[in-house]
Formats: C-alpha cells, sequence, structure tokens
C-alpha cells in the first residue's frame, strides 16, 4: 500500500546532520527547503504489513505460519507480554537513491542533506503506518509495542532476508536484501510490533535494543532519533 | 508458431492464487510442489486449460539459483518437474497448448542501487533458460519485471542460449513506471530492440488500471502485446483481490480492441475468471494497429524521442582535452562523472561517450563509464567508437536503447557493425563516409546515406533507427565544403524521411573565435533540417541557437520553453561577497570559509597571476579549510557547510589545474600524498566515504576511491600500485564489518600502508581491536589523521 508523505520535519533533518544550533545563513537555508522538496516530490513510500500469531519457546519466538524464528533476549523482552506481531516493511522506493547519488557526485552538500531528508522520509512513512496499526489494535482493546528491526539488540541481522521474503517485498514493493542484508532501497525500514493484550507496562527505550547505542551521536547529546 | 493471425491467444491465470486455494502456498519454495504434489500441480494447469488458455505458463516463476540457496533443491529439478506436470496437463487435455517456461525476478537487485552484477544476474537466468529448453518448453516468459537492466540479461542469456521465442513483460505502478522508475515507452524500446516476440505487462494493477498503460504500451511498440492484470488491487488488510470473474472479463476484454493479442491473469486470477475471459472474447478480433516509426533512445528512465531537435553533449571526449585525458589515464570517474552532469545541467538531452585513448583497454574503460554515468544520470548515450569491441561491451550492459556512434558506408564496416546493434536494438548513426574517403558533393553524401540506410533494413534495422551524419569539414580547409554539408543534410531528410546528425565544433578548427562560427553553422544546419547537433553545451550561445531555432521553427510552441530559459538567464547577476575585491587573499579565504565555489574559483584565477600554485595552496587553500575543520569540530558549522566549503576549495584546485595542464606543469608534485579510499566488500553505503573523499581530496591529497562493496584483493591491488600510505576504509553494518577486519590483516601482511576506519558502528577500541591504525569518527578527523600520516 502507498503511504502519504506530505512534509518533513526540518528539526529531524538538522539533527540527522549534526547539527548543534548554530546559525544557518539564509543560502543554506533555501537549499535545505528545496532538498525538501525534492525528496516529497521524488519519494515513493510504500508499505506491506502482515499479522501473525507468536508462539514462544525458552529462547526464541516463533512467528506462526512461517519458518522465521526470533532469537535473543532483547526481542524476547521486546514482546513480553505479545501473543501477536505486526512485521511490516516500508520504503520510498529507489528513485530516492538516485536521486542522492547523483546530488553526491553533482553537488555533494545537497547529496548529504537529501540522504538526511529522505532518511526522515522513511522514518516519517514507518511512523504512520505504525500509527495506524495502533489504531487498528486499540479498535480491538489491545496495545502494541514500539518498532523493533533486524539488527537490534541481539536479533541477528541475518534473518533480514527470510523475513523480507514473508512479506513478499520484492514484488510488492521493489525491496529486496543484499548478501550482506542491507536492504536496497536503502532508505527502507523493516520492523517487528509486538501485539498485546495488556498495556506495556515497561517504558521501552528503543536505544537499549538499538546497535548504535554506543556510537551514537544523538543519543549522547540527549536527542535521540526516536525522540 | 504462438501468434495467430486475427486471433487473440488466452493464456492462463494466477499460480500462486491457486495453490493458496489449495493449501499448497505455505512452503519456502512453492514451486517444490512441482515434486511433491505433481497431481495437484497438474490438475491446475488442467482446469486452465479447460477454462480455455491455449498457452500455459509451468510453475517455475520464482525458480532461481539465488532463491533456492540454502534448500535442496535444483534449478534444474524444479524446471524438469515443473515443465512435466505441464505437459502431463497438455497431453490428457489439449494437444494444441503452448508451454512456457515462467521466469520472474531473481530478488535481487541489480548495481548500482544492488549488488549484483549484470554477469551474475545473466549467469542466474542461463540456468534457468537451458533447464528450460532441456525439458522441452515452447517458449520463455520473462514476467513482473520491474529492472529493465536485470530482464535485459535474462533476454540476453536466452537469446545466446536457447533457440526459443521469448515474451517480456514489466509490471507498472498506477503512474506508469515500473518500481526501478522505468518509464513503458523505455521498457517498450529496449525490449522492442533486443528482438522478443511479444513484450507486455502483469501484475501490480488490475485491467481497469493497466488499460491506459497499454494504450501508451501500443504507441512505443510493433510487437505483440500481452497482458495478464491482476484480479483489482489488493485488500491491504486482507490482501485478498477484490473483483469478480465477470468484472474482470468484461474490462480485460477491452484489451483487445487496443490490439493486444496475448491476454490472461495475474494474482487473484483463477480458472474462473479466465473461462469468463474466454466467454467475453469469443468471436472478437484484435483491434489492427497502426504501425509506429518513431525515432527514439532512452535509458532505464528517460525516453527521448528524435521530433524536434535535441542537443547531444560532446564534452565526454579526450581529443584534444588535457585535463580529460588526464583523468582517462589515472582513472577519475568522478571527473567524467561531472562532465556529464554539467553538460546535462546546461541543456544537453543525449551524451555522446567517447573514451578512446591510446594504451588504455577502451572496451573494459567505455564499459565502466558507460555504467557509472548511467548510475547518476538519466539521459540516454551515444556510444563513440569505431572498435566492435567497445561499442558491443558498451550496448551489452547499457540499461536502454543507445545510439551507436558510428558506422560508415565501408561493406567490412556496416557488415562489422550492423549485427551488433541490431541484436542489442540500438540506433545507429552512419557516417557519410566509404571506401573513397570524404566525399566532395553533397550528392556522394546521399548515395552513401541511401546505401548505409539499405544495408542496414538487410539486417533488420529499421530506418527511424538510422540517423545520419552529412560530415563537418574543417571551413579553413576546404571553404566549399560547408556548404555542400549543409545542401546534403537537406536532401537526406528530403529523399530518405530519416534524421540527421552533425559534429558542429569540428567547423572552425584552426580559425580564431571558434565560437562565433560554431554558432552561425549551427543555426544554418538548423535551418536545414539537422536534428542532432552534437555540440559543447556549456557555450550558451550554441544552446541559445537551438533555444531560438525551436522558437522560430514552431518546435517550441507558445515560445514557453526559450521564455522559462532565458527570463531566468536575464535575472542571474554574478555574485560579489560582501566587502571583498575579487583579486585579494582574502575572498579567496572567504570564499571558502562560505562555500562558493564561483568567487573561490575567480579569486584564484586572480591569484594566479600573481602567485605560484604552491604557493596558493599551502597557504590559502588548505589553511582555510583547516580552519573550517576546526570551526566543524566545535559545532559553529555543521556538516552540509563544512562541505561547501572544501567544494570552494576543490574550484580553486580545480583552476590551479587548468592552468597546470596548459603550461604542461604536472600536477603531481602539488600532492601531498596519495590516499587510497573503499566501502569494504558487501558494504554499499557510502556516504560517509564520499564526505571523507570530498574533505581529503581538498586539503591537497590525491584520493583513489575504489567505490563501493570493494574486494579485499581490490583495495591490496591499488594500495600496492599507488604506493600509497594511507588507506581508509568504511564500513556502515555489523555484518560488513568483518569484511573490513579481513581487508586491514590482508594489507597488513602485504603493505606497510597505515589504515584509518569508519562507519556507524565502530567505536574507537573496536577499530583498534580489528588491526586500524586509527579510527575516524568524522571528515575532520580524517583530516587530522591524514596531516599527522603525511607529516612524520
Amino acid at each position: 500500500m502507498k503511504i502519504d508523505v506530505e512534509s518533513l520535519d526540518e528539526r529531524e533533518i538538522l539533527r540527522t546532520m549534526g547539527y548543534r544550533g548554530s546559525e544557518i545563513p539564509t543560502d543554506l537555508e533555501s537549499l535545505i527547503q528545496r532538498c525538501i522538496r525534492q525528496t516529497l516530490d521524488t519519494i515513493q513510500p510504500r508499505a506491506v504489513f502482515r499479522r501473525f500469531p507468536i508462539e514462544k519457546d525458552a529462547d526464541s519466538i516463533r512467528i506462526q505460519g512461517t519458518d522465521l524464528i526470533l532469537t535473543g533476549t532483547s526481542i524476547q523482552k521486546h514482546l513480553e507480554t505479545s501473543n501477536e506481531v505486526w512485521l511490516f516493511a516500508v520504503t520510498v522506493g529507489q528513485g530516492t537513491d538516485k536521486l542522492i547519488r547523483t546530488a553526491l557526485s553533482e553537488k555533494p552538500e545537497e547529496g548529504v542533506i537529501l540522504d538526511s531528508c529522505a532518511a526522515i522520509a522513511v522514518e516519517t512513512a514507518a511512523d504512520k503506518l505504525q500509527e495506524m496499526l495502533r489504531e487498528t489494535a486499540e479498535r480491538e482493546g489491545k496495545f502494541i509495542t514500539s518498532r523493533f528491526s533486524p539488527g537490534y539488540g541481539d536479533l541477528p541481522l541475518t534473518v533480514q532476508r527470510n523475513f523480507l521474503t514473508i512479506l513478499d517485498t520484492s514484488r510488492k514493493i521493489g525491496l529486496t536484501v543484499t548478501e550482506s542484508f542491507l536492504m536496497v532501497p536503502s532508505k527502507s525500514v523493516s520492523a517487528i510490533i509486538g501485539i498485546s493484550p495488556t498495556e506495556i507496562q515497561t517504558k521501552q527505550n528503543p536505544c537499549d535494543g538499538c546497535i548504535l547505542r554506543t556510537t551514537c551521536e544523538l543519543r549522547k547529546a540527549g536527542t535521540p532519533c526516536w525522540k | 508458431m504462438l501468434e495467430m493471425k486475427n486471433k487473440i491467444t488466452l493464456l492462463d491465470g494466477a499460480f500462486g492464487t491457486m495453490l493458496q486455494q489449495k493449501g499448497l502456498l505455505t512452503a519456502t519454495v512453492p514451486e517444490a510442489n512441482n515434486l511433491t504434489h505433481p497431481e495437484i500441480i497438474t490438475e491446475i494447469h488442467r482446469e486452465y486449460i479447460r477454462s480455455g488458455a491455449e498457452i500455459i505458463y509451468a510453475s517455475t516463476f520464482g525458480v532461481n539459483r539465488y532463491k533456492l540457496e540454502g534448500t535442496s533443491y535444483s534449478v534444474s529439478q524444479l524446471v524438469e518437474a515443473a515443465v512435466k506436470n505441464a505437459q502431463m496437463a497438455r497431453d490428457a487435455e489439449n494437444p494444441q497448448v503452448k508451454i512456457a517456461l515462467d521466469c520472474g525476478p531473481i530478488g535481487k537487485m541489480m548495481k548500482p542501487n544492488g549488488d549484483m552484477s549484470f554477469e551474475e544476474a545473466y549467469q542466474i537466468f542461463e540456468e534457468i533458460v537451458s533447464a528450460g529448453e532441456q525439458a522441452g518448453v515452447d517458449l520463455i516468459v520473462f514476467e513482473t519485471f520491474t529492472d529493465l537492466a536485470e530482464m535485459k540479461a535474462g533476454i540476453l542469456a536466452a537469446k545466446e542460449h536457447t533457440n526459443l521465442p521469448i515474451f517480456a513483460s514489466m509490471s507498472f505502478e498506477a503512474n506508469g513506471r515500473t518500481f526501478a522508475g522505468v518509464p513503458i515507452s523505455a521498457a517498450a524500446l529496449t525490449l522492442s530492440g533486443l528482438g522478443v516476440s511479444a513484450v507486455g505487462i502483469n501484475c501490480s494493477l488490475g485491467p481497469e488500471q493497466i488499460l491506459p498503460l497499454a494504450a501508451e504500451l501500443a504507441k512505443w511498440t510493433n510487437l505483440p502485446i500481452l497482458i495478464k492484470p491482476n484480479a483489482g488491487l489488493p485488500n491491504p488488510e486482507t490482501d485478498q483481490y477484490e473483483i469478480t470473474p465477470e468484472e474482470f472479463a468484461e474490462i480485460t476484454a477491452r484489451f483487445a480492441d487496443l490490439g493486444a493479442v496475448f491476454i490472461g491473469g495475474c494474482c487473484g486470477t483463477t480458472p474462473q475468471y479466465i473461462s469468463a475471459l474466454r466467454d467475453r472474447l469469443s468471436g472478437k478480433r484484435p483491434a489492427a494497429r497502426q504501425a509506429i516509426h518513431r525515432t527514439a533512445l532512452c535509458s532505464a528512465e528517460r525516453t527521448v524521442e528524435i521530433d524536434e531537435v535535441r542537443i547531444v553533449g560532446e564534452r565526454i571526449n579526450p581529443t584534444g582535452k588535457k585535463r580529460f585525458k588526464t583523468a582517462l589515464a589515472e582513472h577519475d570517474i568522478a571527473y567524467i562523472l561531472t562532465q556529464a552532469l554539467e553538460q546535462t545541467a546546461a541543456g544537453a538531452e543525449i551524451l555522446d561517450v567517447n573514451v578512446g585513448l591510446p594504451g588504455l583497454d577502451e572496451a573494459a574503460v567505455m564499459a565502466e563509464v558507460v555504467e557509472a554515468i548511467q548510475s547518476v544520470s538519466n539521459v540516454p548515450l551515444q556510444i563513440d567508437s569505431g572498435d566492435p569491441k567497445t561499442i558491443e561491451a558498451a550496448l551489452r550492459i547499457y540499461n536502454g536503447k543507445a545510439l551507436v556512434n558510428s558506422v560508415n558506408g565501408e561493406d567490412r564496416n556496416l557488415e562489422t557493425l550492423l549485427p551488433i546493434v541490431r541484436k542489442y536494438g540500438a540506433a545507429v548513426i552512419g557516417l557519410t563516409l566509404d571506401e573513397n574517403g570524404l566525399p566532395q558533393t553533397a550528392e556522394e553524401r546521399v548515395r552513401i546515406a541511401e546505401k548505409i540506410i539499405r544495408k542496414a533494413g538487410e539486417y533488420g534495422i529499421p530506418k527511424e533507427d538510422v540517423i545520419i551524419d552529412c560530415l563537418t569539414l574543417t571551413v579553413s580547409a576546404q571553404q566549399e565544403q560547408a556548404m555542400e554539408t549543409l545542401k546534403a543534410v537537406r536532401m537526406v531528410k528530403e529523399h530518405f524521411g530519416v534524421k540527421t546528425v552533425l559534429g558542429v565544433s569540428n567547423i572552425s578548427f584552426g580559425l580564431p573565435d571558434r565560437e562565433t562560427i560554431n554558432t552561425a553553422f549551427l543555426t544554418l544546419a538548423l535551418g536545414q533540417g539537422l536534428d542532432l547537433p552534437i555540440i559543447n553545451p556549456n557555450v550558451r550561445s550554441m544552446t541559445g541557437a537551438v533555444d531560438a531555432f525551436k522558437v522560430l521553427s514552431g518546435q517550441d510552441k507558445n515560445s514557453e520553453r526559450y521564455i522559462s530559459i532565458h527570463n531566468q538567464i536575464q535575472s542571474e547577476k554574478p555574485v560579489v561577497p560582501d566587502g571583498g575585491s575579487v583579486s585579494s587573499d582574502s575572498s579567496l579565504e572567504y570564499a571558502i570559509a562560505n562555500g562558493l565555489r564561483q568567487i573561490a574559483a575567480e579569486a584564484t584565477i586572480q591569484l594566479l597571476k600573481t602567485r605560484e600554485p604552491a604557493e596558493i595552496i599551502d597557504q590559502i587553500l588548505i589553511p582555510t579549510l583547516e580552519k573550517v575543520g576546526t570551526r566543524f569540530e566545535k559545532g559553529e558549522i555543521f556538516l552540509p557547510q563544512l562541505i561547501q566549503s572544501a567544494g570552494a576549495a576543490q574550484a580553486g584546485f580545480e583552476e590551479i589545474r587548468k592552468t597546470m595542464t596548459r603550461s604542461s606543469q604536472s600536477d603531481a608534485n602539488l600532492s601531498k600524498g596519495k590516499i587510497v579510499l573503499a566501502t569494504v566488500k558487501g558494504d554499499i553505503h557510502d556516504i560517509g566515504k564520499n564526505i571523507v573523499k570530498v574533505v581529503l581530496e581538498n586539503s591537497g591529497y590525491q584520493i583513489i576511491d575504489l567505490g563501493k562493496d570493494v574486494p579485499v584483493e581490490v583495495v591490496r591491488q591499488a594500495v600496492l600500485r599507488e604506493n600509497a600510505k594511507l588507506v581508509g576504509l568504511s564500513a556502515l553494518m555489523t555484518t560488513t564489518v568483518k569484511n573490513m577486519a579481513e581487508t586491514i590483516r590482508d594489507l597488513k601482511n602485504h603493505s606497510e600502508c597505515r589504515i584509518m576506519v569508519g562507519g556507524a558502528v565502530l567505536t574507537k577500541d573496536y577499530a583498534l581491536s580489528i588491526g586500524a591504525d586509527y579510527f575516524a569518527k568524522d571528515a575532520k578527523a580524517a583530516m587530522d589523521i591524514a596531516k599527522k600520516v603525511f607529516e612524520e
């Protein structure tokens, strides 16, 4: 399905570029605005999602009806009270990768700004989808967890390929994975959202599960990417 | 054999949907059902045949080496079983039914977005199509493709390894493009050129949404058209397709009115849909189609029809350009890309690509440059070479329909090159000269043109794909020839109705103020009917002449294009820095500090009049950029500003290089040293590396950029060959950091170089633990490390 992304939060874009509050010259400000518009014109946000019951073993979680098994303590903790999950994937499409690549060879600063815009665009699309899923759960009197992606915490990134195969992302939204399990198009998000019959008690800090935890400049600055 | 005159041939419907209904879609490899449940597979085929399908697709859509990885199945095993099941159904129901090998996308993305090379895709397809022919299919269907290059690899594999007819079908979104951005026109032009038997549209949308797309397709191809729509659009919540067989058949039958001859169903359709379709189509004939004679070129994302004057950019060519020669010799692909993008921005709609330089492997360099340009540009390319190997290497990997520059009237030349042009479906420029040399009259040129057009026709290349070059000779040497050339342009157009091309700039060779002559000649030639002027689009009077011609000839309706371009030109004023005169050091410093490219270039030109290049670099360019780096470190400016400053410094460096090339000085001694940069094997995220490159390059180092996904041995070879003292490696993901560790181990075993590493998941401790000498957390850190290493 298509997802509408009509605007991008400039503060978020600045933050991913390591902005620390200095004065932004007018020319640069208008360049950023232009990049935001160009990004919005180029992106084709699309998503797939599927709902599955889960089955918990001592050290793993089985996604029923598939051969996907999630291992590690982080995902177990994340899905502590859940008995179902949504698997989803969102991408802003291949055109965005080319836009960034072209800009990087023509005017590198534009490439860098567009790269940040596209990163925020896919996060925005993922947020929208998540919100939609939350509403669906709410209608059923259920609750959802935050997003948890392959590669977070001790959930191996290697599940990515099977994860995307189950969602048939290659055919449905043009999303594939490389031999090293990187997603192509690069501005894509795949994630697991738990569905819980009871309210999620522990306030989940997504940083706890994140692979960039120790190096992340945003987290150090107290402004993590998830806010 | 497959297409019947004036008759619609019915195809089958979805297989996945049927497997799902029978509860067999849960397996990771759905095609394994061919072995585990052959009777059910055969029954599905039989149901389709009973519903009226005349061509059935064997259940082989996802069978390929990549998707079967980690399973116990082989490609030939599943293809054989699938074809056997289809044959059983045919034998039981109707021996007239034809069986297709169904070949879907591999499931991996091609370079440059992904990590699959053209060659790898080709080999994967070769295995499938060979197995299909062996198993006895009647034809091969490539369907549901979204990447034109991937499909081309499949078609070439099928052409080169089987004798079977090929159907080629892509999936489009409602906006008329595939996920990879391929418009219908580009798909049609490219696939038709590759010599398939039918082109089509399947999946992704329902019949209603595909109708306008099919109408568009019919405007771009003369081949039979194939359509397999889904049963409407799926409900995102339930994933179920929601139109009934009757509704489906009612709309799908309308494809016959567009002239489609192969019609069936894709996802969500069942035998009920196909039999409803059969009923609707009964007695209906496909509408007769108008023959299409359009001259058009394309990349995968953009079609350029030669229905009005189109500028061909001439700048990607080493002839007479020292700077370009140096770039080629030093393998500086980035420079060539800037030349491509600059010309496109200036108005070129096609780019000529010539990389002929003695001592270079022309074919290899051409293929690499074509691939690199296509990775950043969507402009169709004109492959400029006389060498058959080079032309073939370029056409093979070219994504779209290219123009070959050129063949001439010599028999041997035509016999060597035309089959290559035909095989890859390119258009071709015919140069009006032959074994007798340069013709002296317009009439001789016309005679040679006639021969080229006729010969091309004999090889199956239609007239609209032949563009005639009536040869621009140098007016200072052969003055009377200018008018002969112009006369020939008009005659060729009138006699044969073909398009024409001229390399314009050659006219003024040997004369002062060449631009004046070039512009006048261009204007005259346009008046005679020149379609493709090959010019330097960066010269405004030249593009201006074309813009003006389009107004005067009525090609530019209501002068809209002219007004939009030339209003903008008038309003562009030169930028002058606040309170700075353009000739002082301070203005270069100012320009770099504020990231002003143009000012930096102008200030450098001024400075070069009085100061030595080395002095400018060491006393202004580098120290200023270092200051900028420090401000970045302190958070006074942020990343885009650092890069803008590096870009301004680059503009300064570029002026210095130009001066030195002009005075034949080597610029090698200006370099502070060589640094090899690479994003490690398996990793395709190279933005961090590219930022480091921009900054280091303009801090005075010579950068050998190996790109992304670079194998261990390629890094080692480059380091040894260049004798580089410093290597920078980047890796983004945990999965690729292990390749970084391996690259470091290999380098440490073979060389003395220092290694710095960077990447989001790295920490300093971790970097040192895998053997790196330095951890660069950002571009400024990389500057500091380089300084340290080279000052030791």
